[in-house]
C-alpha cells in the first residue's frame, strides 16, 4: 500500500480500498491463520495475541476479527466486545501474571503511533518500577478561559453526535453566545442539523423549560486557534480520509 | 471521601463538562496532555478496570469512541489516543477509574512509543500458557460450552487440558468475587 498515491486511493472505491487493505494486513493474515501468532484468546468477533514487541512481557493485542483501520470507523456492539475482552485480559494479567496493573492503550491515527491499518486495543501488564514511561501523560497548564472555549467547541460536536438538543446548563451561562458567529458554525449546521429553524440564522439562544437561557449550538469562539472559519474543511473532517491516511 | 472526580462529577469541583448522562460524565482535563484532552469517568465510585461490570465497561468506552469522533470534527487533530491507567503501577493518580481521550497531531511532541522488551521463545511460550489458562477460567459458561467441540469457530487450536477449566469455573458466583477481591486488593494501592 506504501506505493499508492493519495490520488489512487482517491479514485478507488471504498470496498476497493477495504478490500486491498485487507490483503495487505498483516493482523488480517494473522487472524485467517496464514501468519503464525501466539494467540490467547479467540471468539468469534474478536482474537487476542501476544504483541511480538512487547512493552512488557505479556503484552497483549485485542483485534477485531474484521478489518478496521480505527476505532470511530467500528460499530459499536464491536468496540463493546472489545473492551469486554480487554477487561477479561487485563485481569488475566492481573492473576496469571501477577501483574500489579495494567495499562489499555488505542492509537487512532498514524499521528497518535498507530503503526498498522488495522485496529486494536493494547493491554500492558505493568509493575512498579518497570520503567515505561510511555502511558504516562504530560501535564500542561490551560487557562479556565481556555478551557471554557475548548469545552462550548468540542461540546457543540458532542451534542450533534449523541442528538443532544442542548438541554445542559452546566456553566453554560459564562458564555456569550449571543455575539459569536463563525462561518464554521453556519456550515457544521447546515451538514449535521437539517431539521430546522435553526438552520439559517446562525447561533440562536434557546429557552430551556426552567427560564435558563443556553445556546442551541456551541460556539467554537472565533479566535481559537483550533477552528479556522475559513477553512473549507475544518468543521468535518471525513472519518474515511483518516482511515486513508494510513498506508 | 476525597475523590477529585467524583467531587466533579458532583460538580463540587468546577469540571468543564461535554458530556454527562445517568452512567457516565466526560470533562476536559484541567492539565491537558494536548489540546482538547478529554477524560470519561463513570459516575460510580468504582477504583479500577476489575471494578468495573462488563455492562459498564462496554458503556463508558462506547461513549470514549462517540466522544473521540466529536474530538476529531471539533478540533482539527489528525488522531486520537485512548489510555486507561489501571492501577498505581500503570499511572493511576486518581482512585476513580477513568479513559483518557488524547486527541494527536503529528507534530505535537507526544512520545507513545515503548522499546520492545526481548523475550526468548520459551518465555514468550509461557506466557502464552498462563495467560491462556486464566482467559480459559474467564469464559462465560454460556459463551463456551463446558464440552466445546474443537470445531466451535475459535476454539480450534487451544490445548486439550484447557477443556477441563470453564467447568471449574462456572460452578459458584462465591468463587468469582472472591476473585474479584484479590484483584481489587492487588490493585487498590492508591495514592
Amino acid at each position: 500500500m506504501t506505493e499508492m498515491t493519495q490520488e489512487q486511493l482517491a479514485q478507488m472505491s471504498p470496498e476497493q480500498i477495504a478490500e486491498m487493505q485487507k490483503q495487505q494486513c498483516i493482523f488480517c493474515h494473522i487472524i485467517s491463520g496464514k501468519v503464525a501468532s501466539k494467540k490467547i484468546y479467540e471468539d468469534e468477533k474478536c482474537l487476542a495475541i501476544l504483541d511480538i514487541n512487547p512493552a512488557n512481557p505479556g503484552h497483549v493485542l485485542v483485534l477485531p476479527k474484521k478489518h478496521y483501520s480505527i476505532m470511530p470507523l467500528m460499530p459499536a456492539d464491536e468496540i463493546e466486545h472489545l473492551f469486554k475482552t480487554a477487561k477479561k485480559i487485563s485481569a488475566a494479567q492481573i492473576r496469571g501474571l501477577k501483574a500489579e496493573g495494567t495499562n489499555i492503550f488505542v492509537a487512532n491515527g498514524a499521528a497518535a503511533g498507530q503503526k498498522a491499518p488495522h485496529f486494536m486495543i493494547h493491554i500492558i501488564p505493568r509493575k512498579s518500577g518497570d520503567g515505561i514511561t510511555s502511558f504516562s501523560l504530560p501535564k500542561n497548564q490551560i487557562t479556565s478561559e481556555d478551557l471554557e472555549k475548548l469545552r462550548l467547541a468540542v461540546k457543540g460536536k458532542v451534542n450533534e453526535q449523541f442528538g443532544i438538543k442542548d438541554k445542559e446548563p452546566v456553566m453554560v451561562d459564562k458564555a456569550e453566545p449571543e455575539t459569536v458567529e463563525t462561518e464554521v458554525e453556519e456550515e457544521a449546521k447546515e451538514d449535521l442539523e437539517p431539521e430546522g429553524e435553526e438552520e439559517e440564522n446562525g447561533p440562536k439562544v434557546h429557552e430551556n423549560g426552567d427560564g435558563h437561557e443556553s445556546p442551541m449550538f456551541h460556539i467554537p469562539p472565533p479566535e481559537e486557534d483550533e477552528e479556522e472559519p475559513d477553512d473549507e474543511d475544518a468543521g468535518k473532517p471525513d472519518l474515511d480520509t483518516i482511515s486513508k491516511l494510513f498506508g | 471521601m476525597a475523590c477529585e472526580y467524583c467531587e466533579m462529577i458532583q460538580g463540587k469541583k468546577e469540571a468543564a463538562k461535554i458530556y454527562e448522562d445517568g452512567r457516565v460524565v466526560a470533562f476536559l482535563s484541567p492539565q491537558p496532555a494536548s489540546i482538547g484532552h478529554i477524560v470519561v469517568v463513570p459516575k460510580k465510585h468504582l477504583p479500577i478496570l476489575e471494578a468495573l461490570g462488563d455492562d459498564d465497561v462496554a458503556y463508558a468506552f462506547s461513549i470514549a469512541n462517540k466522544i473521540s469522533i466529536s474530538v476529531f470534527e471539533a478540533l482539527k487533530i489528525e488522531g486520537t489516543n485512548i489510555i486507561v491507567h489501571n492501577g498505581v503501577a500503570a499511572g493511576q493518580e486518581e482512585p476513580h477509574f477513568s479513559i483518557n481521550i488524547v486527541p494527536r497531531k503529528s507534530d505535537d511532541g507526544l512520545v507513545m512509543e515503548w522499546s520492545p522488551s526481548q523475550l526468548s521463545d520459551e518465555e514468550m511460550a509461557t506466557i502464552e500458557l498462563q495467560l491462556k489458562e486464566e482467559m480459559e477460567k474467564r469464559q462465560e459458561p454460556v459463551e463456551v460450552p463446558v464440552e466445546a467441540p474443537q470445531e466451535d469457530a475459535g476454539t480450534g487450536d487451544k490445548p486439550a487440558e484447557a477443556e477441563a477449566e470453564p467447568a471449574k469455573e462456572g460452578t459458584s458466583e462465591e468463587k468469582k468475587e472472591k476473585e474479584e477481591n484479590y484483584l481489587i486488593k492487588q490493585l487498590k494501592r492508591m495514592p
